[in-house]
Order: structure tokens, then sequence, then C-alpha cells
């Protein structure tokens, strides 16, 4: 009651009020840590540094294994994103589609985001590595083995580890999108004797833009978090086709060169600043 | 938004100018003394070092004494590792002592990024032992103080009481940034039995490497003896006759300096194909790793005291049997990777050398001073302390260890010689005084050659130990190898 008091008197919208946990915890551990590291990429060590300019930025554009990892980044979201967006709308709408056992179908692909990240880069690895069960399988066959996680076929088993895992958050995303779209627009278009393509076309898809453009975005933030699967099967070192920007950081990270790091942070959360804005002027655009 | 952006980048740029009032060193401090006097030995250091089996004791006794020589002052000694277990089991009569020490790769991870994380932040100990810290990256980070200073105008060091050749071999770019303690070098011997060595210009004035010498053996080599007396590769970091061609040939493989990696232009498959054929030839014992089983690695054992070799790698503490008349101190000196065989007939044929003629050498500890030392002068003086002739001579060293100090080198040579060093005291006979003068004649010459410091990057050293595993495993093929290795060292050099 007296809370209350206080609040009316400051006249401090309640809105507010709640949001100032979330925010006070966003200041805390990513704006300041943020802000810092923006200091140390304009300096040349972290103990007793000099003011450098943009040497830091400069040089880690002519950094080969910055380069590599940025390529081979932007190469895995390319792939792994529309992919992983394609396969779970294909999957939310065969969901839609079901009249039994609706829930165990979605319980399938949810599985996989319980399970730790060290029991799956365990399963991972048993059945991707040399002397793992796929080769077991190959040899079996009599066919030669494949050296599976130190090939170019490392960047397809990333893939398919992104999609495996992901698959189900955005089921539920484009499910629940689904869900929203009236149901009358089908009859209608049914009653007008559409195509399964056009009902897709013209009444599915434009009502699915806004949940779209949120898993568009949910997928790329996610795309950087298997980062941790693939570190525990290959380590900070794999194949050149999946070493990625978070194993130039972690690397940098271990060998404590804060001006590569924080340089590297910096691009990479401009690049994923700017990227979202434009998605989030699109959906926007789409709203009006 | 725009106005976010605008009090975002005038908070970098304060931040930057702030910087810009920094003490603007880079590459790490030097130590600016022009005398370091007593009064200046004080407060408390502390010295760090990842293992403790070796160093602990050693570490202990020179804090202890330093501590007493300079009152007011107080040495932390921090270690990290296990200490190694030890086990005692009867057999009949006789009690057996085994002791285990297990490798720990984590441990030593774990070890060197909170060293790193410390030093980075400004922190972390006075005094750094190198045993696995990553010596190349602290330099070239600025970690470690240059202590070329400290060596020239420091009155109490003199740079000629000690070898000056292993002083000039740890520079780097003409400066010091840590010191041994004590070093070691191998050195190749030959059955004059079943190869002719000096016919073939091997002796003690030579140095020669691991291929020099199979080249030599080969057309002599008719199976009833190995050529070689290290086996093809050893795990945990042991010594094969693999690591052997490797650090020999090292500079082919990976440039640090201008951060190239070389393992795919098939020189690299074909030492470990030229390996896997010495072994398939009989010029070397099979490996004794965890690959082999335990009834043939007993076998060998057994058999090894009997087994004839051409060419024997040995470390430099076994230098002194050569010339000793008694064979129990002459067996209670063998020591090396490889199996012992038949000692009778053995001949000195020079120090190890790589494929360059650069003659390397290894240390069993060694020390450098943190670059934001708060308390550098007396980091400085207990490292001096460290070096002295009577720290030198301590018993908690490892034995095999050759002091950098003269003195005490002509010493401790003395007291191999005497079997003091094993616990047995008594007066040097006149065939013992002459063995020793021929002793430290050889340690003279073949210490005389040493010129260099394998400066190996502990990272590197375990991608390819862990790559080259699959190949001896029979798991991939020395071009996967290679491919794999060039692949991973090519990522770590250019990052």
């Amino acid at each position: 009651m007296i809370r209350g008091d206080v609040v009316k008197r400051l006249s401090i919208p309640q809105g507010t009020l709640f949001l100032l946990p979330g925010f006070i915890g966003f200041f805390l551990f990513f704006l300041c840590p943020f802000v810092i590291s923006l200091y140390y990429a304009f300096l040349d060590q972290p103990v007793n540094g000099s003011f450098v300019g943009m040497k830091n930025f400069a040089e880690l554009f002519q950094n080969k294994a910055y380069l590599k990892g940025l390529g081979n980044t932007l190469k895995f979201i390319a792939i792994s994103v529309p992919l992983n967006m394609a396969l779970s709308l294909g999957i939310a709408l065969l969901r839609n589609k079901l009249s039994s056992f609706k829930q165990l179908f979605s319980l399938v692909f949810l599985i996989p985001l319980v399970i730790p990240s060290g029991s799956m880069a365990f399963f991972w690895q048993s059945l991707f590595a040399y002397d793992g069960a796929l080769n077991g399988g190959l040899h079996e066959l009599g066919m030669a083995k494949i050296n599976w996680l130190d090939s170019s076929f490392a960047l397809f088993i990333m893939v398919l580890i992104f999609v495996w895992k992901n698959l189900g958050y955005n089921m539920v995303l484009y499910a629940a999108g689904l869900s929203n779209i009236p149901k009358d627009y089908y009859e209608a278009a049914w009653m007008d004797g559409t195509t399964r393509l056009q009902t897709f076309r013209h009444i599915t898809w434009p009502h699915l833009l806004s949940t779209s453009i949120l898993v568009l975005m949910m997928s790329i933030v996610n795309s950087f978090k298997v980062f941790k699967e693939i570190y525990m099967i290959t380590g900070n070192y794999p194949h050149e086709s999946i070493y990625t920007l978070q194993h130039f950081m972690n690397n940098m990270f271990a060998s404590l060169n804060y001006a590569k790091l924080t340089t590297a942070t910096t691009i990479l959360v401009l690049l994923i600043t700017l990227f979202t804005q434009k998605l989030l002027q699109l959906e926007r655009k789409n709203e009006s | 938004m725009k106005k976010i952006w605008l009090i975002v980048s005038l908070l970098v740029f304060s931040l930057g100018f702030t910087a810009c009032g920094g003490s603007g060193e880079v590459g790490g401090n030097t130590g600016d003394t022009e005398m370091l006097s007593a009064e200046e030995i004080k407060g408390e250091i502390t010295v760090s070092c990842y293992d403790t089996t070796f160093y602990k004791a050693y570490l202990e006794e020179a804090a202890q004494m330093f501590e007493a020589k300079y009152p007011g002052t107080k040495v932390k000694v921090e270690t990290f590792s296990a200490m190694p277990d030890v086990k005692t089991a009867k057999d009949g009569d006789e009690t057996v002592q085994t002791i285990e020490t297990q490798d720990n790769p984590q441990g030593r991870a774990d070890y060197i990024s909170k060293t790193n994380t410390a030093l980075m932040s400004g922190e972390g100990p006075d005094l750094l032992a190198m045993d696995v810290l990553p010596i190349h990256q602290l330099i070239a980070g600025g970690q470690l103080m240059d202590l070329t200073s400290y060596m020239k105008n420091d009155p109490e060091f003199n740079s000629a009481d000690y070898r000056t050749n292993i002083l000039d071999a740890v520079k780097f770019q003409g400066k010091s940034y840590f010191l041994p303690i004590d070093y070691m070098f191998d050195y190749y011997t030959y059955d004059s039995t079943l190869f002719d060595g000096a016919a073939a210009g091997l002796g003690m004035k030579t140095s020669n490497s691991t291929k020099k010498l199979a080249e030599l053996g080969a057309p002599s080599f008719n199976g009833s003896a190995k050529l070689f007396n290290e086996p093809d590769n050893v795990t945990g970091g042991g010594v094969g006759v693999f690591q052997r061609l490797l650090n020999e040939d090292y500079g082919a493989f990976v440039d640090m300096n201008k951060k190239k990696a070389n393992f795919d232009d098939g020189t690299f498959a074909q030492l470990l194909e030229q390996v896997q054929e010495y072994a398939a030839l009989g010029y070397i014992p099979q490996g004794l790793n965890s690959q082999m089983d335990m009834e043939s690695m007993m076998e060998q054992m057994g058999n090894a005291p009997t087994d004839r070799y051409f060419f024997k790698a040995k470390n430099c503490f076994s230098l002194s049997q050569h010339f000793h008349e008694d064979v129990t101190q002459r067996l209670a000196l063998q020591t090396g990777a490889g199996l012992p065989g038949i000692e009778d007939n053995d001949e000195i044929a020079g120090i190890l050398a790589n494929q360059d003629g650069q003659v390397p050498f290894t240390f069993t500890q060694a020390y450098g001073i943190n670059a934001n030392s708060k308390n550098a002068q007396t980091a400085w003086a207990f490292l001096r302390f460290m070096l002295s002739e009577d720290m030198q001579l301590s018993t908690s060293l490892m034995p095999m260890g050759l002091p950098l100090h003269n003195d005490a080198r002509a010493q401790k040579a003395e007291l191999v010689v005497s079997g003091a060093l094993f616990g047995v005291t008594m007066e040097m006979d006149e065939n013992q005084q002459k063995t020793l003068q021929k002793y430290q004649e050889a340690l003279a010459q073949l210490s005389a050659k040493i010129n260099f410091y394998p400066m190996q990057d502990t990272v590197i050293a375990d991608m390819i130990a862990a790559e080259t595993q699959h190949f001896f495993n029979g798991d991939k093929t020395a071009a996967e190898v290679a491919a794999a290795l060039q692949n991973r060292v090519s990522l770590y050099l250019n990052e």
C-alpha cells in the first residue's frame, strides 16, 4: 500500500517499474561489459595499453583466421537458417493437419531442446567419429571410412546438429502463428476453390510474416549457440570449414588477446544490431 | 536512436583519450636498475609454477635461505599439479616402490588460463616458472620483463660466471626474458662392434642429427641389432624417433615469426612414413606406449639389457659413464628415453643437432619476471639467488640438470664421479681423478656447441601429438594427418 503511494506520488508508470529489473540486468550484464570491451577495442593491450584508434579494426580485417571465421559463420547462417525455417514451417503445417497424437508429435521435436549439451555432443561424436557408429556401418558394408569431422562434411554435420536442435523451437513459434490465422479465411478460400499452394501463398504466408521475422531473428541468435556443441565435439581448432567467429573469439579469450577479442565482439554486435534493426523495420512495415 | 549513438560515441572517444594518458609502454618493462642495493630487496614476492613434484622442494628451500639472507623478505611459493602417487608393495623379501605421475592436460590448461588471466589484468605472480606456460606468447604479449638491464647492471650478477652460450641461446630478439637454472642436452653413442663411427667421422667434436645417423648406419644394418634404441612414438610427452626427427626439422614445418605452417608439402607425411618404415625394417624397437600389450612390453623390457643398438640417444647425465671404470656407477648413470641394451662398446658419437646444424638444449627449471611485478627488484634478487653457486648445487634440483653456474657445474661433476651425489662419500682415488678430468673435458666440449633453445609452442605441440597419434594407431594416413595439422596449425598461427 505504502509502495503504491510512493509510485503514485513519484508518478512512475507501472510499466516502467515492471521493466526496471530487466533493464538493470541488461545494463549491468550486457551494456556495461560491452562498453568496457569497446574501450579495450581501441587499445593495443589491456595493461598499460595505448590508444591506437582504428588500428585493431583495420588489423582484424587483415586477419586470415578472423576472415575465415566470419566467412564460415555467414555461410553457416545462409545454409542453416533458411533450411531450419523451411523445415520447421513444414512440420508446423503438418502438425496442424493432425487430428490425433498432436502432442506426441510436438514432443518428438521438442526433446532435443531439453537434452544437455554434453550428452548431445557425446551422441554426435559417437556417431561421426572416425571409429564411430557411422563409419562402423560403412565398414560393415565394405566401404571406406570417412573423416566426417575432419573434412568438408563437417559443415553439413554442423548444419544437421543445428537443425536437429532448433527444429522444435521454431515449430512451436510457427504453430502459435498458424493458430492465430482465423479459420474463416481458409473456409472462404475453400469456397472459392483455391488450391493448397494458393491458400499458402495468399493466406498462410502473409499472416505468418511477423512470426517468420521473429523465427529468423531467433534462428540467427541460436545459430551462434551451436558453437557449444561443435566446440565439445571438435575442440578449439576444428576443420577449417567449421571454424566460426565464436572459435576465433573463444581462442582469443583463451590466449587473452583482448584487443582482437573486443574488436571482433564490437563488429559482431554492430552487425547483429543493424540486421535486427532492419528486420524490425520490415516487421513494422508489414504490420502497417 | 541517434541520440543514443551520439552518447555511445562520446563515451568511446572519452575512454579512448583517457587511455592516451597511459604509460604507452609496449612489450614489457625492462629492469631499469643502475645498482641493486640490499635495502631494495624487501617485501613479499610470489613464485608460481605448475609442477609440484620437482619444483616445490627446490623453491621452498631457496625461499627459506633467501628469507634468512635478506631479512624483511617473504617468498610465497605456489605450485598447482598433484603430487605423484607413491605405492609400496612387497615382492618376496624385497619392497618395491612405484611412483606414478599422471599427465593432466586439463589441469595444465587451467593453470595456464589462470596465470594468463592474472597477467592480463596486471596482476599475477612476481616470478613465473617456464614449465608449462607458453613462453612465446608471454614474450610477444609483453608479459615478461626484459632482464638484460639487471644482468648488466647488478654487481652481484656476472654473466661470465655462467655458460654464456646458454644465456645467449635463450635470448629472444636480443633480449633475455627468462633464465634457466640448469641445462640438459642429448647426445648419441655408437656401438663400435657394430659400426665404425670413427671412420664415419663421428666423435666428441661432432654434432649429428638422427636422420644423419640413420643414413650412416643403414648400409651396415643386417637385422641382428637395431639401429636406434628408441621406439617410433612415445605418448605423454616422451621422446621417440618420431619426436626426434620432428624436433630436428621443426623449423621446416612451423615458422612462428612468419606465422606459417608447412605440413602439407609432403615432407611431414614423408617423415611419418619414414618412422613407420624404420619400424617395419626393424631399425627401432616396437613402441613402448599404450598401444602395446603388457606381455610384449614385459618381454621387450626383459630382453632390453641384452639387445644391441647401433646408436643410442642419451641424456647428458649419462656422459660420465663413458669414463668410469666402475661398472655399477656406469649403470647407475644410464639415462635416456630409449632402452639401455649392451653398453660395453659404446663410444660417444657427438651431441644431438637439428637438420640446420643448430644444437639444442632443454632445462629442468627456468624463470621469468612478471612485467607488472610490484616488487621486481626482490623478484630479480630471488632469481639471482637461485642462480648462485650454492643453490645450483641443491639436492632438491633434478640431478639430470647441469648447473648453469660454472663453479657449481665443476663441483657437481665431482659429486657425480665420486658418487657423493648418490650418497656414497669417499675420497676420490687416482682413477676417479682421471675420470673426472675426462668427464669435465667432454662436458665442456659438448656444452660449448649448444647454440639454440627450441621455443616450441605448447598448443602446436599438443596438436601434433594428438593428430600423429591417429597415424600411429592406424586410424589415419600420413597425408590425412599432415592435412589436418596444416589446417589446425594454420588457423592457430593466423589468429
